[in-house]
């Protein structure tokens, strides 16, 4: 079980503790003895779907009358080009946590074009305002904890909806938490920048997602469901560093899946 | 010219006969051809000057009907629910399937007006199916990553699965539904596509 193999490893008081509270909630119950119902529970992975269908109530409350406006005016009010240059500065101010990340995962070849475009940015680039370095075929990529902890065989433990931050897991809530320590912006800046600095990358997650959030909305028949689906996906992508995914075998369908005494005739079959 | 002819014929046999290699390589080929084909007529479609929604969605219709193994992609989403469906189940469900994606992706295309396509890669990924690596080029972004896997099947391609950035339409689309018929049963997934395509039931 998906529970117990994420305790085995590394036994966190955070998911211990969250672990009470979604007892409080109650869990959904594993299936008793149908391997393909086990199966079905496991690819699901949502032991607290309960909880976390709660929680993700309250965040979508909280999003559609704080969060959510607040993204859109930061679309409204702040032309693309300074939405782009706050974009830059934020993701070169997180540059010593992508490289910390690169090197506790071996993959020095990340690591030098992390620090050659920290270098490059911050300095022809104004300060991180310009993504110079990509206009010189250097792109970027992003790194964390919660995929180094991934990279060093640690499993992703049973799926949570945070509050407010939204989708994650035991893994990634630990990488939130490690990141947070080896941040070292928080050493030269007051408490006041450092929330500011929060909350402008919060109102940039977000405009980053305003369509694409609501075109799944109106296009999912379980929201919930397929949020859940994407993250879990999106993650695992991020791991691999877009290397390609592990093939799901994909049957072919056959007429005689449709045989059926009644009808004799089968109009679709692909 | 029926010497030629046959000897045209025989060449064919010979190659094919002799070098087994060149018709496995011709399929990578085919199959980046098919993905650069479908990616040339969905611009086509998407850039047409002053087409409607209405005239959009009947070109993509004709795409994902021609394209797509939308069946077997719709009894992939179903998961281990297939077995136990009914034959008339099966049937309604995939009618509703394809009316599904046709709803969802017709409605999707349209945010994607002005932005160029490129194959980048194919590879094989079993004896069936090879997997297509193509970029969509976004201003101000990287380029997203689009791949498809496409299976030979007489003698053309079709689609089972396309993979944005990773995340995979058929994964998804089962993990979907695995959680609504867990929760409401698979009537109540019916019920709920009907309602998502605006639906009678067929009989």
């Amino acid at each position: 079980m998906n529970i117990r193999k994420f305790l085995g490893p590394w036994p966190a008081r955070l998911s211990a503790s969250l672990l009470t509270v979604a007892l409080l909630f109650g869990c959904a119950s594993p299936p008793e003895d149908d391997a393909d119902a086990q199966a079905t529970y496991d690819e699901i992975n949502d032991p607290l779907e309960p909880f976390n269908r709660a929680i993700f109530s309250f965040n979508q409350f909280a999003d559609g009358i704080l969060i959510k406006p607040i993204a859109l005016a930061f679309r409204t009010f702040v032309p693309p080009e300074p939405r782009q240059g706050v974009r830059n500065f934020l993701s070169n101010l997180r540059s010593p946590i992508v490289l910390a990340n690169d090197l506790m995962q071996g993959e020095f070849d990340r690591a030098v074009v992390t620090v050659g475009r920290f270098a490059i940015n911050s300095t022809a680039g104004l300060g991180g305002l310009f993504d110079v370095a990509a206009k010189f075929g250097i792109e970027g990529h992003r790194e964390d904890f919660g995929q180094t902890l991934a990279i060093w065989g640690s499993g992703e433990g049973p799926y949570l909806m945070l509050p407010i931050l939204g989708p994650s897991n035991p893994r990634d809530v630990t990488g939130l938490v490690v990141d947070g320590f080896i941040d070292p912006v928080p050493y030269f800046v007051s408490s006041d920048i450092q929330l500011a600095r929060t909350l402008l990358r919060g109102a940039d997650e977000r405009e980053r997602v305003l369509d694409a959030l609501d075109e799944i909305e109106r296009t999912s028949l379980d929201f919930y469901a397929t949020l859940r689906s994407l993250y879990r996906q999106r993650r695992a992508d991020e791991i691999r560093n877009g290397a390609l995914a592990p093939v799901v075998p994909i049957p072919a369908i056959s007429i005689k899946e449709f045989e059926d005494p009644d009808q004799g005739q089968v109009s679709m079959v692909y | 010219m029926p010497v030629i002819r046959r000897i045209s014929s025989l060449t064919v046999i010979l190659l094919l006969a002799l070098s087994p290699l060149p018709v496995a390589a011709g399929t990578l080929d085919d199959a980046t051809t098919f993905v650069q084909n479908l990616g040339d007529n969905a611009i086509e479609v998407l850039q047409a000057p002053d087409s409607t929604p209405e005239q959009r969605r009947v070109k993509f219709q004709e795409l994902l009907d021609r394209d797509f193994a939308v069946n077997t992609i719709g009894r992939f989403a179903l998961g281990r629910y297939w077995r136990t469906a009914s034959p008339e189940q099966r049937r309604e469900y995939l009618r509703l399937f394809r009316l599904f994606i046709l709803n969802t992706y017709a409605s999707r295309l349209d945010g994607y007006s002005d932005q160029s396509f490129s194959v980048v890669k194919a590879h094989p990924i079993d004896d069936k199916d090879t997997l297509v690596n193509t970029e969509i080029s976004q201003t101000n972004a990287q380029p997203l990553r689009v791949d498809y896997r496409v299976r030979a099947r007489h003698g053309g391609y079709k689609i089972v699965d396309v993979m944005v950035e990773g995340i995979s339409l058929i994964t998804t689309q089962r993990s979907e539904f695995a959680s609504i018929i867990n929760r409401e049963g698979f009537d109540g997934l019916l019920e709920l596509m009907r309602e998502y395509d605006g639906d009678a039931p067929s009989n």
